[in-house]
């Protein structure tokens, strides 16, 4: 797929280049500033746009603004966004600014390169992808204490997975259970947080999302 | 004496001041009067405060005197707690309602007479607690301004009942003798004094004007007392507010200093040994790269794991100072991730209206709570942590609190290797930016850190 990398540090924007060509995507363009990226994002429209956060000229939520920026204007070219932190009124942000695939990590993922080009992959596809640590924040911010507090530690396990964007399969290789137990628990969170089952798995994550979210603000 | 004086007037001051400057004569004559009443009033709570705590000490004198036999004693020994209780009750009120009293009257001198009286500057307590209670207390009733209110009340009063009988006669008085010539004459009474009639509608007058000056001049003498009694010298409020300048300067280098020392440590104690750690599993790595494959396979996999842990370890340090987050999206925003971050489930409640506070005022804050949590997770062994964040008037608030085993206290300075070193950064940078930090840590829990910051720091 094609590629278009903003990111200021020249180490990090090497590294991202050559780990992207190495799994064989094209790096159509690698910037170091957000006003580069959109007039690049508009004359080459690529499949993805990986985005850092802090960048020239203020270093503080640069990329966070281009970012939804490409999600309003260009909802074809999906937006991963690394950063050294990740905050949840960043994400919440980036998904109220709609569109496509989105992504939100941090760059400590890229050192397990597999799983960052997978990521990478799925939000290219339409996906969505949030760090751990802002489902983390998002679920303490969140009004619906009573709910989560009936949930088991198991589903509470499954809800932050599935908030990270993670399809069933994934969900049960990483706490080594089968597909159909799962669904199962799947299936008991939506009961306990009265959500509709969802059809798909990204409308699945944003209705995790949006009820966790919903009515912290 | 020279009375501090504020230099703007506020709207409502302006509107009652003339062009010229000076009150205008009606709302001074009627101000006068009306103040009468209100003084009155205060008198009569300050007298009753003040007869309670007289009884209070005449009262056990008394009881000893009398005989008391059997149930009587009793009796008398229940009303003798009784009467120490309210006797302690009036003792504790008394300094805060004459500060309250002062406050009052402050603010009336502003509205009526446009004289802008400057307190002297609250002295607050840096002691949590029922301690920190009667800490401020002292603090409160070992200050001139509670006295100063007392004095004023005593004296103002008495002024206030010699001016206003003279007002009240005078005019009341007045009026009456105007009517005299009407009055239809007894022949047959002798009169002691046989005066013209006329004489006494113009004594009438005279009174009349007599109680008019008592009632405008009381407003004047009443002026005059508020800025002499009430008002501190420029050099006495200069020097309390030098006082506090001193503490938040000693409070802003031993926080910086502070800081130093755990970035020092933190960066020797932690960083540094791990990437030497993955330094020497890479050498390994490559010295067996040829000879066994496998093992170093098995040594990259270390080193890369330990990277990670080295990346997150230096994350976690760099955030704990000032994220970009507090920058563009408040405090409120900026706690998320302090809160998700803390090993003990914890949760976070912030109410913070805008306009926000000032930067300094909510990074003083962040850091506060980042510390707090710091400890909790370190220390307190607690299942469950709170973090309530609100603005209380003009101050930013925060509490945390967690059930866990209690005991924590600010430790002495200067030593970083202390636990407690943590508490005594956050109190520091709290006094450098005019605030405070209490903490209420029992034995055994729970522990309460509360720390208050003025908004506009």
């Amino acid at each position: 797929m094609r590629i278009v990398i903003a990111e200021d540090s020249v180490l990090l924007r090497a590294g991202l280049e050559r780990l992207l060509a190495d799994a064989g995507h094209e790096v159509v363009a690698a910037l170091a500033s957000a006003d580069e990226l959109l007039a690049t994002v508009e004359a080459a429209e690529p499949d993805l746009a990986i985005i850092d956060v802090r960048m020239p000229p203020t270093w503080t939520d640069e990329g966070i603004r281009a970012a939804a920026i490409v999600r309003a204007q260009h909802p074809r070219v999906a937006v991963l966004v690394l950063s050294q932190y990740v905050e949840e009124r960043y994400a919440a942000d980036l998904i109220a600014s709609g569109g496509g695939g989105l992504g939100y990590l941090l760059k400590d993922r890229v050192a397990d390169v597999n799983d960052f080009l997978a990521d990478a992959v799925r939000v290219a596809e339409g996906g969505t992808v949030l760090d751990p640590e802002v489902v983390q924040q998002i679920v303490v911010r969140s009004r619906q204490r009573a709910t989560l507090d009936s949930l088991t530690p198991r589903e509470s396990e499954v809800l932050a997975l599935m908030a990270q964007g993670r399809s069933n399969a994934a969900i049960a290789a990483q706490l080594v259970v089968t597909e159909g137990a799962v669904e199962k628990h799947v299936s008991q969170i939506f009961t306990k947080l009265g959500l509709q089952p969802a059809d798909t798995e990204n409308r699945r994550v944003m209705a995790v999302l949006a009820y966790l979210e919903g009515m912290s603000r | 004496m020279t009375t501090a004086t504020l230099p703007a007037a506020t709207a409502p001051e302006r509107a009652l001041r003339s062009p010229s400057g000076i009150p205008r004569f009606r709302t001074m004559a009627f101000l006068g009067i009306a103040d009468l009443a209100i003084d009155a009033v205060v008198l009569a709570v300050g007298l009753i405060l003040f007869g309670l705590i007289v009884l209070g000490i005449a009262w056990p004198v008394t009881q000893v005197m009398e005989p008391n036999y059997g149930l009587w004693a009793i009796g008398a020994l229940v009303r003798f707690v009784l009467e120490a209780a309210l006797f302690a009750c009036a003792v504790l009120v008394l300094p805060w309602f004459l500060r309250g009293f002062s406050w009052m009257e402050r603010r009336r001198a502003a509205a009526v007479y446009g004289v802008a009286i400057a307190p002297l500057p609250r002295r607050r307590t840096d002691r949590g607690g029922f301690k920190g209670f009667l800490h401020q207390w002292w603090l409160d009733a070992s200050d001139s301004t509670p006295w100063r209110s007392l004095a004023f009340l005593l004296l103002n009063s008495m002024l206030a009942l010699v001016f206003g009988a003279a007002a009240l006669f005078g005019i009341g008085g007045g009026i009456a003798m105007c009517f005299v010539p009407l009055m239809r004459w007894q022949p047959d009474v002798v009169y002691v004094v046989d005066l013209p009639a006329w004489t006494f509608p113009l004594g009438g007058v005279v009174a009349i004007l007599l109680g008019l000056v008592a009632a405008v001049g009381y407003g004047y003498v009443d002026r005059s007392l508020a800025r002499g009694i009430l008002g501190v010298s420029e050099t006495s409020v200069l020097r309390r507010l030098n006082d506090r300048l001193a503490a938040q300067r000693i409070g802003a280098v031993e926080a910086a200093a502070e800081q130093r020392r755990r970035i020092e440590r933190d960066l020797h104690d932690e960083v540094q040994p791990r990437l030497v750690s993955i330094a020497m599993t890479l050498g390994m790595a490559k010295a067996k790269l040829e000879g066994d494959p496998e093992a170093a396979a098995e040594l990259l996999d270390e080193a890369h794991a330990a990277t990670k842990d080295a990346i997150t370890e230096l994350r976690r340090l760099v955030q704990g100072f000032q994220p970009a987050v507090l920058a563009d999206r408040g405090l409120d925003a900026a706690l998320s991730a302090v809160v998700a971050r803390c090993p003990v489930p914890t949760t976070l409640d912030a109410d913070l209206p805008e306009p926000s506070c000032s930067a300094e005022a909510e990074a003083v804050v962040y850091f506060a709570v980042s510390e707090a949590l710091t400890n909790v997770a370190k220390h307190a062994r607690a299942a469950r942590c709170a973090v309530h964040v609100q603005r209380d008037g003009d101050r930013l608030v925060a509490t945390i609190t967690d059930d866990g085993v209690g005991g924590a206290s600010i430790g002495p300075r200067s030593d970083g290797a202390l636990p407690s070193g943590g508490l005594t950064g956050m109190q520091d940078r709290a006094i450098a930016s005019g605030g405070s930090v209490r903490i209420a840590s029992p034995a055994g829990g729970p522990t309460t850190v509360t720390v208050e910051v003025p908004c506009a720091s």
